[in-house]
């Protein structure tokens, strides 16, 4: 079993301190040779990833190439979103292929979940520490 | 403009749109009879997307195919 990477909570507000801390992970996203280093959102409560549309066009990205359209509830709903691969490095673990919904709004964090961060990686919060640990999957 | 006129527009909204509508006009009305009214006028949004099953399928189809033509 590869050994875990351990990674902090981070403070959206600082004014707020710990009641604003989420588990963003350090994330280099790779796609047709553009390399774009983000900070995605683990959400264990998000059925699939999301991609921001602005970070789509960084990674070079052409919207009109995208042909497969994903739907997305809630907030999202009324944003169009496509599906894209993108190459994903975690830390120091070997690069993950990730599908992304990837959405035409810009309001949005990066967000991992269930499809397919969370079926390429093993992540265990301890929220009372303000950490949490990531290894890729066996 | 009148209501009758209005009404076609309204009701070919999306479904988000309608829901901001009524939040809009219930805090115009409270502002107008003076009523505090915190939750009409104040937007919470929520962007996980929890429940995106059918998105989540699409996306795990594309991930198969992608590895079948790779």
């Amino acid at each position: 079993m590869a050994e875990a990477q351990q990674f902090p909570y981070v403070e959206i507000d600082p004014s707020l301190g710990a009641a604003s801390a989420l588990p963003y992970v350090p994330l280099t996203l790779e796609h047709q040779g553009n390399v774009v280093s983000v900070s995605a959102l683990v959400d264990s409560g998000a059925a699939l990833n999301v991609l921001p549309y602005d970070i789509g066009l960084q990674l070079g990205a052409v919207w009109e190439q995208q042909t497969i359209p994903v739907q997305l509830t809630g907030n999202l709903a009324d944003s169009d979103a496509r599906a894209i691969i993108v190459a994903g490095t975690v830390g120091r673990f070997a690069p993950a292929r990730f599908a992304f919904a990837w959405t035409r709004n810009n309001q949005v964090p990066i967000i991992v979940g269930q499809v397919n961060f969370f079926m390429e990686f093993d992540v265990c919060f301890f929220r009372s520490r303000s950490i949490f640990e990531i290894r890729p999957r066996e | 403009m009148t209501l009758s006129e209005l009404l076609p527009t309204i009701q070919s909204l999306p479904r988000a749109d309608k829901l901001r509508l009524i939040q809009l006009l219930a805090a115009d009305v409270a502002r107008d009879e003076g009523i505090a009214l915190d939750v009409a006028d104040k937007t919470v949004p929520i962007w996980s997307p929890h429940d995106s099953f059918r998105g989540a399928a699409t996306l795990l189809q594309v991930l198969s195919d992608d590895k079948v033509a790779s």
